[in-house]
């Protein structure tokens, strides 16, 4: 799975830390990293409160294009 | 704002259960060991580990019923060749274990064996075809309301 940069960015833009972000959507700065690193896999559930928490669309942040 | 206590998010949850589901087939892999050494190996009578042998069908039988009943895997998946090929599995499994314990038995009680270990899978196997069947119905009904 590659680096979600985009989310990263976009964190960063709201002026959030992983744990302000983790705290927001019900999870740990852990999990915040792992899926920033692309090394966790998130439920669409969680995708979803992730894309709220950073006033995204859900494409803007886990979408790739060209991707199968 | 952050809780105080253990955090658990759908993360550590999902390697929660992944961690326990390995662990549970470690512990069944290993207590059938056990069971096997203890009959075929060391000889010991039936009664000596009855209580560990009947945790253990109880457990996978139980087990195996379940994923089928709440998993809802749909009967038209199950062709017949592959509950033909788990069927033949069972007794043939079931009978060499049982003549192996006992070889000392006449063809006609190695027979008698073969016969209640045939009867005894295709009930298994008719029960799980059932949960199969009613936890797909039970899906459906829910997907319906």
């Amino acid at each position: 799975m590659a680096t979600n940069i985009r989310m990263k960015v976009a964190r960063v833009e709201k002026s959030l830390s992983q744990q302000e972000l983790a705290d927001r959507v019900e999870a740990t700065r852990q999990t915040i990293g792992l899926i920033e690193k692309g090394e966790y896999n998130p439920t669409l559930k969680l995708c979803l409160r992730i894309a709220r928490a950073l006033d995204r669309t859900l494409d803007q942040l886990f979408w790739e294009e060209g991707a199968k | 704002m952050k809780k105080p206590g253990l955090q658990v998010d759908e993360r550590s949850a999902s390697i929660f259960r992944k961690v326990c589901t390995r662990m549970y087939l470690a512990t069944i892999a290993l207590l059938w060991l056990d069971v096997i050494y203890r009959q075929l190996w060391l000889r010991q009578p039936v009664t000596e580990f009855i209580d560990i042998a009947l945790v253990l069908i109880v457990n996978v039988v139980v087990a195996i019923g379940a994923i089928l009943y709440f998993g809802g895997v749909a009967i038209p998946r199950f062709r017949a060749s592959i509950v033909a090929f788990f069927y033949v599995i069972c007794v043939v499994a079931g009978t060499a274990f049982w003549i192996l314990k006992d070889p000392s038995g006449s063809t006609g009680a190695a027979f008698g064996k073969l016969l209640i270990v045939a009867s005894a899978s295709a009930i298994l196997i008719l029960l799980y075809l059932l949960a199969a069947y009613l936890g797909t119905k039970r899906l459906d009904k829910d997907l319906d309301d």
